[in-house]
């Protein structure tokens, strides 16, 4: 796991759920080398994927999980690509 | 509260109907009814409900990703039978599994009687006239889609696992409204709403 640089502490592991087409959290702020875990407990696949620089989860199947190490320090706000209307913004310090 | 939440999926399925038919009027889409009470509708009908409508939206997505050249109209579409492939599934496992058999009635026959005056329209429109009659149909269909579940299949229901799976299922079709509309807006922008008003008035 990638360390940011300046960093004191261990780094953390956060999960955003995906319940009921929504993030949850929709706002998360972690700092650089957190892991983000998102996690898809719909019944259908979701993504999680910024417009423009940043990531992109690809297809998260249905009961699945994605695993994303916050590296750039940003704000990121992303949406699911298949159900546009569905958006989070991920902050990292 | 109960009785008053009934009395007003009332109205709004009476509101509906006017709706439909005012649309109707103007070919902009197909008549959707539902003319029921939630006192009246069994699990088995809710089952027959869900199966049907959601297997019109299936149809109506594969016959989108087979005649549609316009890229937004197709994700739509192929997002429609995906997700809509899923809810079929998970309900048929359920329904096996608390025992219930769809059951026909009045509103299952009249979705599925609407259904097939859509898909013969979507067999016969090409271009932008059939892309503009596809979305304009998907807001209506997920519209009534929605205020269904809120008012009729969910408040119907007797099955309590039936009644949870039809609340967990609601965000879904709210969102796949949300996104119907999001793509008719779009859809209109780029200048086929245009056309079809103007085609309408003449």
């Amino acid at each position: 796991m990638t360390v940011g640089a300046g960093r004191k502490s261990e780094p953390q592991s956060h999960t955003v759920l995906i319940r009921d087409f929504k993030y949850v959290p929709e706002t998360l702020t972690v700092k650089t080398g957190d892991t983000v875990i998102w996690k898809n407990e719909d019944i259908v696949p979701h993504t999680a994927t910024t417009r423009g620089k940043g990531f992109d989860s690809k297809n998260i199947a249905a009961g699945a999980s994605w695993k994303y190490v916050a590296n750039r320090p940003g704000v990121y706000s992303y949406i699911c690509t298949y159900h546009p209307t569905m958006k989070a913004k991920l902050t990292v310090k | 509260m109960i009785c008053s939440l009934r009395t007003n999926a009332s109205v709004m399925m009476a509101a509906l109907l006017v709706a439909m038919s005012v649309s109707t009027n103007t070919r902009t889409t197909a008549a959707y009814a539902i003319q029921q009470d939630s006192d009246k509708v069994s699990d088995a009908n809710i089952a027959a409900i869900v199966s049907v409508a959601g297997g019109l939206d299936i149809a109506y997505g594969k016959i989108a990703m087979s005649k549609s050249k316009d890229r937004q109209i197709r994700e739509f579409a192929e997002r429609m039978v995906t997700d809509h492939s899923a809810v079929q599934n998970a309900a048929v496992e359920l329904l096996t599994r608390i025992g219930v058999k769809p059951e026909e009635n009045e509103t299952s026959r009249g979705l599925a009687a609407n259904g097939v005056k859509v898909k013969e329209q979507l067999n016969k429109l090409k271009g932008k006239e059939f892309d503009k009659y596809y979305i304009d149909n998907e807001v209506a269909y997920h519209e009534l889609v929605v205020n269904a579940t809120e008012n009729l299949l969910i408040p119907g229901a007797q099955n309590a696992e039936l009644k949870s799976t039809l609340v967990s299922v609601l965000p879904l079709f709210q969102k796949h409204l949300e996104h119907a509309r999001q793509v008719q807006a779009s859809y209109g922008r780029k200048g086929g709403m245009d056309n079809h008003k103007m085609g309408m008035k003449h």
